[in-house]
C-alpha cells in the first residue's frame, strides 16, 4: 500500500517538474520548492550520520578521544550562521580548505600532469600518433597565454581545431546523456505508475 | 583576539596542507600516520559541512513566510519537507525504513526528474543556439555528428559509423582533451599553492 | 522564403511534444534497431572477466539519483559481473545519494547468487563524505577510515573486515561514478590496483585521456555503454530496451540542428541581400 501510494506521489512529483516545459506553473513551483527541502535535508541527514559513525561513537563508545578535536571543529563550523561570531569557524574552514588543498594538488601532479605528459611522449610510427601528438601539443601551446608569437598562431589555430573536435564529441555525448536522463523517468512513468509494459 | 580571527586560520591552513604534502617527503610512519589522522579529520568536519547549507535557507525562507511574501506558501514547503527529512532522519538516521521510503518516493524522483529536464533544454538549444557561424563552430558541429554515430539507428544505414565514432573518440577527442586535462591540473595546482601559503583567503571571508 | 522563416520559428514547446512522443513510442513498441558492440565495451568487460575468484575489489557506488537512468543500468550489469567471477567485493560509496543504489546492489547479489554471504565475501560500507579526501584516506588507512557497515553492523565483526590489511590487498576498484576524476587521483596511488570506470556520458571526455594512457583498465560510458554491457553479461535490461529512444532523439536533434541552420543561413543571406540593395540605392 505504501509502495503504491509512493509510486504516486513520485509520478505527481515527477509531472510536476516536467510541467514546466508547457509554462511556469503553480504545480511546478510547490516540487521545486520540495525538492529544495528533501535535498537539503538528505545532505544533513547523511552528513549526521556520518559524523556519528566515524567520529562520535569512537569517541564515546570506542575510547578514541582524539576523535573530540574534530568534533569539536566541526562544531565550530556552524558559527557561520551568525554574522557577529562567523570568525570562529575560519579555522576550520581553514584546515579543511588546506588539507583538502594538499591533497588535490599532490594528487592532480601525478595523476594528470605527469601520466598523462609521459603517455604523450608516444612513437610517431603511426598516423593515429602522429594525428594524437599533433594535437595534443598545439592544444597544449593554445594554453600558454603568456607567449604570444606570431610563429605560435598557426600551431595555437591547430590547437584550438583539436579542441573543437573533442567539445564537439563531448556534446555528441551530452545529447545521449540528456535522453538517457528522460528516457529513465519515462520508464518510470510508463512501467511502474501506469504499468503499461514491461 | 586579531590573531585568532585573522591569522591563525592561514596558520591552520599552512600547517595541515603542509603535514598531508610532507610526507611524501620523508618516509617516517609517524608522519605518515598523523597525515592520515589528518584526513580522517578533513572526512569528519566535511561531514559538518553538510549541514550548513540549512541555515541560510531557513532564513530566507522563514523571512518570506514572516514576511507574508506572495511566495510564502512554497517556502513553507521547503521547510516542511526539511523538517520531515530532518525529523526521520535525525530519528533513524538513512538506515530507518521510514526514512527510505521518503528517499525512495520524495528526494529521488524529484533529484532524477530535474536533470530529466534537461532534455528539452538541449532540444531548444539544438533548434535555437548551435548556429554554424565559423569554421570552429562547423567542426565542432561536425564531431558531434560523427560521435552520435555510435548509436543504433546509423549502424543500421552504415555499418562502418561505430567505427567512425570510436576513432573520433579515440584519437583528436582524447587529445584535445589531453590538453585541457594538463591544463586543469596546472591551473589546480596553482590555485592549491595559493591557497596554501595564504595568496588566496577567499574561502576564509566574512564576519568581522 | 516565407517557409523557411516559418520552419526556423516554431515554438519550441511543438519540438518538445514531438521529441517527448519520439522517446515514448520505441519504448511502447521496440523497433528492434541494432545494437553495435564497441571495442572499449568488450575490453571492459574482458577486464573483469580477467578476475579470479576469490580476488579482492573495491565497488565503489558514487552517483546521485540526477544520474540514475545511465548509471543504474550500469550498477546491476557490473554487479551482476563481478559476483559471476566469485570475487570478494567491498562496496564503497562517496556521495550523499548513493546509499539506496549500494543497498539495493548489495541485496541483489545476496539474494541471486547463493554463494555469497554477507560479511564473508561481500561488504557494503556506509557513505563517507570528502570526496578526494576521503578517497585519500582509504588509499592511506582504509582499515582506520570506517568502524560501521552500510547496516550499522560493527566492521570488526565482519570476517572478510578482519582479512583485509589495506587498499594494496585488493585487485581491482571498479568506480561508478557521476564525476570525473576526483577518486581516480587518489587511487592511482595504490600500487597494482587495476581502475575501471563507469560513467555518465556528459563528463566521459574528461576520463578519455585517462583511459587512453593506460591509466584505466576499463571505461564504459552512459546509458549506451550501459546496454553494451548488458548483453556482453547475457542480460539485456533497462538501457537495451532504451536503446531505439536512443536513436529517435538523435535524429530528431541532427534535424533540428539542420533546421534551425538553414533558417538562420537563409535568413542571414536575405538581410545581406538586402542590406546591400539599400546600399545600391545609397539609402542610409
Amino acid at each position: 500500500m505504501s509502495a503504491t501510494l509512493g509510486i504516486w506521489l513520485a509520478a505527481f512529483l515527477t509531472l510536476g517538474l516536467f510541467s514546466w516545459m508547457y509554462k511556469e506553473n503553480p504545480w511546478f513551483r510547490l516540487v521545486e520548492h520540495v525538492y529544495v527541502g528533501a535535498a537539503l535535508g538528505h545532505l544533513a541527514v547523511t552528513g549526521y550520520q556520518n559524523v556519528l559513525d566515524i567520529a562520535w561513537k569512537p569517541a564515546t563508545q570506542q575510547g578514541k578521544y582524539l576523535m573530540w578535536v574534530p568534533l569539536f571543529m566541526g562544531v565550530l563550523l556552524f558559527s557561520r550562521w551568525s554574522r557577529k561570531y562567523m570568525w570562529v569557524s575560519r579555522s576550520s574552514i581553514g584546515f579543511l580548505v588546506g588539507t583538502l588543498a594538499a591533497v588535490s594538488m599532490t594528487n592532480a601532479i601525478r595523476a594528470q600532469l605527469l601520466s598523462q605528459v609521459a603517455a604523450t611522449m608516444m612513437p610517431l610510427d603511426s598516423i593515429n600518433n602522429i594525428i594524437f601528438f599533433a594535437v595534443t601539443a598545439s592544444a597544449t601551446v593554445y594554453f600558454i597565454f603568456t607567449l604570444q608569437q606570431k610563429w605560435a598562431a598557426p600551431i595555437m589555430d591547430l590547437g584550438k581545431y583539436g579542441m573543437m573536435i573533442a567539445f564537439g564529441a563531448t556534446f555528441g555525448n551530452t545529447v545521449m546523456s540528456r535522453i538517457s536522463l528522460f528516457t529513465g523517468r519515462l520508464q518510470f512513468l510508463l512501467f511502474e505508475w501506469l504499468k503499461l509494459g514491461n | 583576539m586579531t590573531f585568532i580571527k585573522t591569522k591563525l586560520p592561514v596558520v591552520v591552513t599552512f600547517v595541515g596542507a603542509f603535514i598531508i604534502i610532507a610526507q611524501y617527503y620523508f618516509d617516517i610512519p609517524a608522519w605518515k600516520t598523523l597525515a592520515a589522522e589528518l584526513l580522517r579529520w578533513n572526512v569528519i568536519l566535511a561531514a559538518f559541512a553538510l549541514a550548513l547549507g540549512i541555515g541560510g535557507i531557513v532564513k530566507l525562507h522563514w523571512g518570506r513566510i514572516a514576511r507574508r511574501a506572495p511566495t510564502a506558501l512554497y517556502s513553507a514547503a521547503t521547510l516542511i519537507t526539511l523538517a520531515f527529512f530532518l525529523a526521520i532522519g535525525l530519528a533513524q538516521t538513512t538506515r530507518g525504513e521510514s526514512y527510505r521510503w521518503l528517499y525512495d518516493y520524495i528526494y529521488l524522483p524529484v533529484a532524477a526528474t530535474s536533470y530529466a529536464t534537461t532534455f528539452f533544454f538541449i532540444t531548444s538549444a539544438a533548434y535555437r543556439a548551435f548556429r554554424i557561424k565559423n569554421s570552429y563552430a562547423a567542426v565542432l558541429m561536425v564531431s558531434a555528428v560523427l560521435m552520435m554515430l555510435q548509436i543504433g539507428i546509423f549502424a543500421a544505414f552504415l555499418p562502418i559509423a561505430p567505427r567512425i565514432a570510436a576513432w573520433v573518440w579515440n584519437i583528436p577527442t582524447s587529445a584535445g582533451m589531453r590538453a585541457v586535462v594538463i591544463g586543469g591540473a596546472l591551473s589546480l595546482v596553482g590555485n592549491s599553492f595559493r591557497v596554501i601559503v595564504g595568496l588566496e583567503r577567499g574561502h576564509l571571508g566574512g564576519g568581522e | 522564403m516565407a517557409l523557411i522563416r516559418k520552419l526556423s520559428n516554431i515554438d519550441v514547446r511543438i519540438l518538445y511534444l514531438i521529441m517527448v512522443i519520439a522517446a515514448i513510442y520505441p519504448l511502447l513498441r521496440p523497433i528492434g534497431l541494432p545494437l553495435p558492440i564497441s571495442d572499449r565495451a568488450r575490453d571492459a568487460y574482458a577486464a573483469i572477466e580477467a578476475l579470479q575468484p576469490g580476488d579482492l575489489v573495491f565497488f565503489g557506488i558514487d552517483y546521485s539519483p540526477t544520474q540514475e537512468a545511465e548509471m543504474w543500468p550500469q550498477t546491476l550489469a557490473v554487479g551482476h559481473h563481478l559476483a559471476r567471477r566469485g570475487v570478494r567485493i567491498v562496496m564503497l560509496n562517496m556521495i550523499e545519494g548513493a546509499f539506496r543504489y549500494e543497498e539495493r546492489m548489495r541485496d541483489i547479489i545476496l539474494a541471486e547468487y547463493p554463494e555469497y554471504k554477507y560479511g564473508e565475501n561481500i561488504i557494503a560500507l556506509p557513505f563517507t563524505a570528502g570526496r578526494e579526501a576521503a578517497f585519500q584516506s582509504v588509499v592511506a588507512d582504509f582499515k582506520g577510515l570506517y568502524t560501521y557497515d552500510l547496516a550499522g553492523n560493527p566492521v570488526g565483526s565482519l570476517p572478510l573486515w578482519n582479512e583485509i590489511r589495506g587498499a594494496s590487498d585488493f585487485k581491482m576498484y571498479v568506480e561508478l561514478a557521476d564525476a570525473p576524476d576526483w577518486w581516480l587521483r587518489p587511487m592511482s596511488q595504490v600500487p597494482g590496483l587495476q581502475l575501471w570506470n563507469g560513467t555518465v556520458a556528459s563528463g566521459a571526455s574528461t576520463m578519455a585521456p585517462l583511459y587512453q594512457s593506460g591509466q584505466m583498465i576499463g571505461f564504459i560510458i552512459g546509458m549506451v555503454g550501459a546496454a553494451e554491457y548488458e548483453f556482453l553479461v547475457g542480460k539485456p535490461g533497462m538501457a537495451a530496451a532504451a536503446m531505439d529512444t536512443q536513436s529517435m532523439g538523435h535524429v530528431l536533434i541532427i534535424l533540428f540542428v539542420v533546421l534551425g541552420n538553414i533558417g538562420y543561413q537563409a535568413i542571414k543571406a536575405d538581410e545581406s541581400r538586402a542590406k546591400a540593395k539599400r546600399a545600391a540605392r545609397g539609402d542610409v
